[in-house]
């Protein structure tokens, strides 16, 4: 069932999918070379529920971006594949209320002012604006606990010089700002009442394949740096694919499955340059630079705005791929991911609980829905670990395990997942109790065609379980092989947003004591007990080993539609809750780190706050 | 049965305890049903939907009890518990997880003995209690046993063991209290033999729903999809239509020893009745051979390529018969039986009663297997 638009435009994430283009298909032609939130997707939902609900002035900005829409529907495929959510129906609409508007009035220009003019000396006057519609797209997020703060002016420099001049004109004028990337760590952050710096311009990046490295404007994404480094056979260590690199590495340092091989924050980058608060260009490695590489446990405000970073490229030797292991209990697939990692095996793993599973290898919600009950209840997947690597590595790590899901057995169930709860082989595998949990059988080589032959797998079967108008646009997508192979998946993070799809979700990410099961486990069965009390639904989400597996990072997920305000009101409670429990966790034993702590601070070396005690922190 | 005596029924949501259940309410008992939530309803609608699928009418039903037997009050507080025990002038105790695999052995005597102990001690009360326990309770060996308490060395799996430990364990707690007992030894339980009629699809049932779920599947593969995957595996469909599932069981002789359940309710009833108490078997002097059953099904289902073999397979297993092979190595010893139930003591409180156990032959098979078709193999009960 789809929503209506004015439903549609309220349910938007902000996640910025609708900012990159990780389905291949082209972004939004409206925002071709606009750069403003205000003319993606994403931007003209937050247009709509503003001007539908009587809250957006007609300005020409308004005006301008419901125009640009050309109702090519490109962007409901972008965003249901993630979120199940189709914002042409916003778009349109938006689209449809501003012509009704200028039919009878023309659009009212917002006045300038001294501020303004300044920055559009800096940045040019179309980098600048104070116009209510831009402002708008920068005003809110669904973070529970943030409010929406409109701010004054928003403004968008190419480069790290018109950044200078932008802090040192702010300096002067005593207006606060906050720096923006594409908004996706949904915490409030980038909310100001005062000048909003949209980075999105600095988009280049200069690759050196010689000396293993790219230099990165502030402006790139994660996922067009992955794109980029994979297309000439490296990969970096990127983890959400609409977040920008460089915001991504100040704000937590980037943890991703690659960490459990390539490491965390500092690990990865060579060099960065930064427009300090007094609005002065430094380099972090030049000499009289401030030293970033000590984490302080203390809440610290960002070094200054990242304008670019030489970040690490890892040679891929072109035969990666992925394996799923499946597990009963926690405690055994914790130890196999550890055990793994201190072995040094693996570019990348991660154990993963059966909701981010199920969310990520399904279509739609109500398929994520039934698969969330057929792992555990039908075929005894509790836990499973995905395991990233070459074909000896890959080897290594299947022979330690009891039962391994192959990319062959898996493409087969994405693929055919319609079937899998449909045809009752569910219930067939669930009924053949051996001694074995069901799962070791579809683990088995021999079982492969039976599976073929019972899931059908294809891409028209896959197709089958959305709406019939998106059918043909699914069926090309997952016509492309890379969509359904578990080392592409992970490395572009095409679906990893699905786990907000049935809610917004609010993220505990906590460094553990990977080595001692006992104590993380005791961790993620207190995140049950705070989500149970509170009232909101809660999932443990995943962890990957860090530092041949006597660390981890985990992360611990709460969801709440963010529209409804009882479901925010318990999430309030349930953070509230979390945040006094991690508080408490972490002053009494070391090894644990909320990563609360760690923002701003993701240039400093990993061993500093993994290892807090050795630095008298 | 005399008029109204009280009876407490454990697991009666479970087949061989919905069946009693019905069994005494037509016999004129007062029922109270133990019963707790199971999927995703509550006891009182589980016990519901049961009543409706044997058409027993609203308020003539048993009076519904939420307790858990996981839990040593049972879930309900023990002053409550204790004034239902003393209701009672009976206790069925059905509740029992039935489960082969040895991974989930905790579960199955934690079930089947700590919840036995926890039931026992927390309702109290001096009524007869009467234990379903199984065939196999008697022990892994081979020959004929006799009804009594076995002094079993070897067992096949936790289930057998758990029930083998249940019995000795009630025997000495209704001992020491000065209770009467009475153990029912039922062997493999499946749907009524004139109805067709189930409330479980698993022993008998299950490899018979794979091979279905093998037949249809790969017969749409041959006609709507080219058929390349089914004809990988040798499956086709033959000049006569049927479908040929080249499929071979490796087994070592003995029989399988299958009841009714009409013929369990009937003779529970009886035993229930005549104040016996002691052991009773309650088997089938006539067992079916594997290939009875291999036959049978095909017949039924129009599969070809079905076969048994004495011993081992000649090669490794092809992909479907490693599907089966896992669950079959379970239900091995009771698909290959080499005991024998000494079921005299039963047979003596049956004498003129006209009940009698009657063979599985492939029209009962038929109804039963129609029967199950019709629910989906159990997905359209909702119990
Ligand atoms: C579904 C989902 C999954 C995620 N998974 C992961 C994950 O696995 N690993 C992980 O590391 N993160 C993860 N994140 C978090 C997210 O990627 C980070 O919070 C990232 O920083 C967001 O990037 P952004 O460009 O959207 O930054 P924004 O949200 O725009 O900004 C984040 C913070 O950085 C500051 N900032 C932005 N740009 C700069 C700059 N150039 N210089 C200085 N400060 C700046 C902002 O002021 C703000 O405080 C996930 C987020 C989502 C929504
Ligand atoms: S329909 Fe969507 S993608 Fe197409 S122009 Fe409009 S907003 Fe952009």
């Amino acid at each position: 069932m789809s929503l209506g638009p004015l439903e549609t435009a309220r349910s938007c994430r902000h996640y910025a999918m609708c900012k990159i283009d990780y389905l291949g298909r082209g972004l939004c032609p409206g925002a071709a070379g606009r750069y403003y939130v205000s003319f993606y997707p994403q931007g003209r939902m937050d247009l709509y529920a503003a001007a539908a609900s009587g809250r957006l002035p007609l300005t020409p900005v308004l005006a301008e971006v419901a125009r640009s829409c050309t109702l090519c529907g490109e962007c409901d495929m972008q965003c249901h594949f993630v979120q199940g959510l189709r914002p042409s129906a916003a778009a349109s609409a938006l689209r449809e209320l501003v012509e009704r508007l200028t039919g009878t009035r023309e659009p009212e220009e917002v006045p300038s002012d001294p501020f303004l003019d300044g920055l559009r000396e800096i940045v040019g006057d179309e980098w600048a604006s104070n116009d209510p519609a831009h402002l708008e797209a920068y005003s809110d997020d669904p973070c529970p606990i943030s409010r929406r703060t409109v701010p004054r002016y928003v403004a968008l420099p190419a480069t790290a010089a018109e950044t200078a001049s932008i802090v040192r004109h702010c300096m002067n004028k005593g207006i606060d700002y906050a720096v923006r990337g594409n908004g996706s760590s949904v915490m409030g952050f980038v909310l100001t009442p005062g000048l909003v710096i949209d980075t999105a311009r600095m988009r280049w990046m200069e690759f050196d394949e010689e000396d293993w490295c790219v230099r990165v404007g502030a402006g790139v994404s994660s996922h067009d740096l992955q794109r980029a480094a994979l297309a000439r056979g490296f990969l970096v260590n990127a983890a959400e694919p609409a977040a920008l690199y460089c915001a991504n590495m100040v704000c937590s340092g980037i943890f991703s499955l690659f960490s459990s091989s390539l490491g965390t924050c500092r690990d990865n980058v060579l060099d960065a340059e930064f427009v300090s608060p007094e609005g002065e260009v430094f380099r972090l490695c030049a000499e009289g630079g401030p030293d970033l590489s000590f984490f302080r446990m203390e809440e610290r405000g960002a070094p200054g705005i990242c304008t670019e970073a030489t970040v690490r490229l890892h040679p891929l030797s072109g035969d990666e791929s992925g394996i799923l292991v499946p597990f009963g209990d926690f405690e055994s697939a914790l130890e196999y991911a550890r055990e793994l990692n201190a072995s040094g095996t693996g570019l990348g793993i991660g154990m993963l609980g059966t909701e981010y599973l199920s969310s990520f290898i399904a279509p739609v919600a109500a398929q994520a829905e039934a698969l969330r009950k057929i792992l555990p209840g039908k075929l005894g997947i509790e836990y499973s670990v995905v395991v990233l690597g070459d074909g000896g590595t890959l080897e290594s790590a299947s022979r330690a395990a009891d039962a391994v899901l192959s990319q062959e057995v898996m493409r087969c169930l994405i693929l055919g997942l319609p079937s899998l709860s449909d045809d009752g082989i569910s219930d067939i595998l669930a009924g053949l109790e051996g001694d074995e949990p069901p799962y070791t059988l579809l683990a088995r080589p021999e079982m492969l065609p039976v599976l073929e032959a019972v899931l059908g797998p294809s891409p028209e079967k896959l197709a089958s379980a959305v709406d019939e108008d998106l059918r043909e646009l699914y069926r090309e997508v997952y016509r492309d092989p890379s969509m359904t192979d578990i080392f592409m998946m992970n490395a572009v993070r095409s679906v990893s947003s699905r786990m907000g799809r049935e809610g917004h979700v609010v993220a505990f990410i906590v460094y553990v004591p990977m080595d001692d099961a006992e104590a993380v486990r005791d961790l993620d069965l207190a995140f049950a007990d705070v989500a149970a009390s509170a009232g909101v639904r809660g999932e443990f989400g995943f962890i990957t080993p860090l530092d041949r597996g006597r660390r981890g990072v985990m992360e611990w997920d709460m969801y709440l539609d963010h529209t409804d305000p009882e479901q925010v009101r318990r999430m309030q409670g349930a953070m509230a809750e979390a945040a006094g429990m991690l508080e408490e966790l972490q002053s009494k034993d070391p090894r644990f780190l909320w990563i609360r702590y760690l923002f701003n601070q993701g240039f400093c070396r990993k061993e500093t706050f993994l290892y807090r005690r050795a630095i008298g922190e | 049965m005399t008029a109204g005596p009280v009876v407490i029924v454990t697991g009666a949501t479970g087949f061989i305890g919905g069946f009693l259940t019905a069994g005494l309410l037509g016999a004129g008992c007062s029922v109270i049903a133990l019963a707790r939530s199971g999927n995703g309803r509550d006891p009182g609608s589980r016990i519901r939907n049961l009543m409706e699928f044997f058409g027993i009418g609203p308020g003539k039903g048993p009076e519904v009890v939420e307790a858990s037997l996981d839990d040593p009050d049972l879930g309900m507080g023990r002053s409550e518990a204790r004034r239902l025990g003393s209701r009672a002038d009976h206790i069925l105790h059905c509740a029992a997880d039935t489960s082969f695999a040895a991974r989930r052995s905790e579960q199955v005597r934690r079930t089947n003995v700590d919840g036995l102990l926890n039931l026992f001690r927390t309702l109290g009360g001096d009524s007869h209690f009467h234990h379903m326990s199984t065939a196999y309770a008697v022990g892994s060996g081979e020959g004929t046993y006799t009804e009594e308490l076995a002094d079993a060395e070897g067992f096949h799996n936790e289930y057998e063991r758990s029930k083998h430990l249940a019995e000795r364990m009630i025997t000495g707690l209704c001992g020491d209290a000065g209770r009467k007992l009475t153990i029912y030894r039922p062997s493999i339980v499946y749907g009524d033999s004139t109805t067709g009629r189930s409330l479980r699809f698993n022993a008998l049932y299950y490899p018979v729903r794979i091979m279905v779920f093998l037949r249809d599947t790969f017969r749409r593969d041959l006609e709507t999809s080219g058929g390349s995957r089914a004809r990988r595996l040798g499956i086709g469909i033959d000049e006569s239509g049927k479908t040929v599932i080249p499929l071979t069981i490796p087994h070592r002789g003995g029989w399988m020893n299958l009841i009714p359940v009409d013929y369990l309710v009937a003779s529970v009833l009886r035993i229930m009745e005549s104040g016996e108490t002691g052991v009773f078997h309650i088997v089938n002097r006539r067992e079916n051979t594997l290939d009875e059953l291999v036959e049978m099904t095909g017949s039924k289902f129009g599969i070809r390529g079905l076969r048994t073999v004495l011993g081992r397979r000649a090669g490794g297993p092809s992909p479907l018969e490693v599907l089966l092979d896992g669950y079959i190595k379970l239900y091995y010893p009771y698909m290959t039986d080499r005991r024998r139930f000494d079921d005299r003591r039963t047979r003596s409180v049956l004498r003129g009663t006209g009940v009698e156990c009657p063979g599985l032959d492939s029209e009962s098979f038929g109804r039963c297997m129609d029967f199950a078709v019709e629910c989906g193999w159990g997905s359209g009960l909702r119990i």
